[in-house]
C-alpha cells in the first residue's frame, strides 16, 4: 500500500519534469534568443537603370514588299526598297533613339514562309535578308545574305545609341510556284546587346 | 518668289529622301532584371513603357510563357503610348509573382511533420522576358507578288530566383505533444484524487 503510495508520488513527480520539460524544450526550439550587436554598420546601395527605344524607319514600318514577278524561276528578287535611297542606299532601316542607355542587339523572324489565300507556300528559306550599320550601293551586302527562320535570330549587334541598323531582303521564287499573292510577317525584336533572342 | 518656294520645296524632298521619317516606336526601362525570393512568397516588379518619337504609339505587352506559371497578377492598362513620352515619364506596367513550393523537404511524419531541409537541389529559376511590341495600325499594302508586313518589339530580361532556406529537423510537435499528454495525465490524477478526498 505504502509502495503504492510511493510510486504514485514518484510518478506525478516525474510528469510535472516532463511537462516542465517539454515546454521549456520547445520554447527554445521556437523562439531565437539574440543578443545585442556593438558593431556599427552603414548601407551602401546602387541603381542599376536600363532603358532601350527603338523605330522603324517609315519604308520598313509600311512592309517588305517584292512588286510584281512576271518570269519564273526568279532568284534574289530585289525588296522594293532595298536600293531606293540617296546613292542606292537601303532605306529599310530601324533606329535606335536617344533616349536609350544601352546598345542593342537586333533579333528577327518570320512567322512562316509566303502564303497565298490559296495556301500556296513560297517557303521561308527562299526569303533572305542581309544587314549592316551603314547602307551604301553594295552594303547591305547580298553576298553575305541569310535565309530568314521561325525562330529569332541575331540581325545587328551591339548597335549604338542614335545609330540606324539598316536591312536589305531578297526573294527567290522556283519555277513551278503557283501565281498569287503571297504574305507573311516579319518580326524584329531589340534587346539589350549580347543577351539572347 | 516662286522659283523660292520651287526651291525650298525641291529642298525639303531632298532632305526627306535622305532621312526618311520613323514611325512610332516602343521603348521599354526597367531598373530590377533579378530577384531572389523564398518559396511561396510574392515579388512585384515594375517596368516603364515610353515613347520618345514624334507619332503616338500602340502597344501590346506581353510576358513570356516561361514566367506564365509564377504570374499572379500583371497590371498592364496602358495599349497606347503618346509621342514624346520620354524614359524618364515612362508609363508603368506591374507583374506580381508567386513562388511555388519548388524543393522538396525530407520528413519523417505523413511527409508533413518532423522535416528538414538540407537545400542540395540546384536553384530554381524562371526565365523570360517582357515584352512591348508595337501594334501597327497601318494596314499591309498588298500589291503585285505580295510581301511581308512588318512588326517590332523590343524586350527587357526577366529572372525570378526562388531561394532556398535551410533548416534542421524540427521537433518542436514532439515536444508540445508529449508536454500535453503529461500534463494532462497530471490533472486527471490531481481530479482522480481530489474526487476520492471527497468521498472519504
Amino acid at each position: 500500500m505504502k509502495n503504492k503510495g510511493n510510486f504514485e508520488k514518484n510518478f506525478s513527480v516525474f510528469l510535472v519534469f516532463v511537462v516542465t520539460l517539454s515546454f521549456f524544450l520547445f520554447f527554445f526550439e521556437s523562439f531565437i534568443l539574440t543578443g545585442n550587436v556593438t558593431e556599427g554598420s552603414t548601407v551602401s546601395n546602387v541603381t542599376i537603370s536600363k532603358y532601350l527605344a527603338i523605330s522603324f524607319g517609315s519604308n520598313l514600318s509600311q512592309g517588305i514588299q517584292f512588286g510584281n514577278v512576271n518570269s519564273l524561276p526568279a532568284t534574289d528578287i530585289n525588296a522594293t526598297h532595298n536600293y531606293d535611297g540617296s546613292n542606292e542606299s537601303s532605306t529599310f532601316f530601324i533606329s535606335v533613339s536617344n533616349d536609350s542607355n544601352t546598345a542593342i542587339d537586333f533579333c528577327i523572324k518570320g512567322n512562316a514562309g509566303l502564303t497565298s489565300s490559296a495556301l500556296d507556300v513560297i517557303g521561308l528559306g527562299n526569303e533572305t535578308y542581309s544587314n549592316s550599320t551603314v547602307t551604301n550601293s553594295t552594303d547591305p551586302l547580298l553576298s553575305s545574305q541569310t535565309a530568314l527562320t521561325t525562330s529569332y535570330a541575331k540581325s545587328g549587334l551591339n548597335v549604338a545609341v542614335g545609330a540606324n541598323e539598316y536591312w536589305r531582303f531578297w526573294l527567290d521564287i522556283p519555277s513551278s510556284q503557283p501565281s498569287g499573292d503571297y504574305n507573311n510577317t516579319i518580326s524584329f525584336k531589340g534587346v539589350v546587346a549580347a543577351l539572347s533572342c | 518668289m516662286k522659283k523660292g518656294v520651287i526651291n525650298l520645296f525641291l529642298l525639303s524632298v531632298l532632305v526627306f529622301s535622305l532621312f526618311p521619317l520613323a514611325s512610332a516606336g516602343v521603348g521599354v526601362s526597367w531598373n530590377q532584371e533579378t530577384a531572389l525570393i523564398p518559396e511561396k512568397s510574392d515579388i512585384c516588379l515594375t517596368y516603364g513603357i515610353y515613347n520618345p518619337w514624334p507619332t503616338d504609339s500602340y502597344v501590346k505587352v506581353k510576358l513570356s510563357d516561361s514566367l506564365q506559371e509564377i504570374v499572379e497578377s500583371s497590371e498592364v492598362k496602358v495599349d497606347s503610348i503618346p509621342k514624346y513620352t520620354y524614359s524618364n515619364s515612362s508609363i508603368p506596367v506591374k507583374f506580381c509573382f508567386k513562388t511555388p513550393v519548388v524543393y522538396k523537404e525530407d520528413c519523417l511524419l505523413f511527409d508533413k511533420f518532423l522535416c528538414e531541409q538540407k537545400c542540395l537541389e540546384e536553384m530554381k529559376v524562371y526565365s523570360g522576358e517582357v515584352e512591348v511590341l508595337e501594334v501597327n495600325e497601318d494596314v499591309f499594302k498588298t500589291g503585285g507578288s505580295g510581301g511581308s508586313s512588318t512588326s517590332m518589339s523590343v524586350s527587357a530580361p526577366l529572372r525570378v530566383k526562388v531561394r532556398c532556406l535551410a533548416h534542421s529537423r524540427s521537433y518542436g510537435l514532439i515536444y508540445i505533444t508529449v508536454g500535453i499528454i503529461a500534463l494532462l495525465i497530471l490533472l486527471w490524477k490531481i481530479y482522480k484524487r481530489k474526487k476520492k478526498k471527497g468521498k472519504k
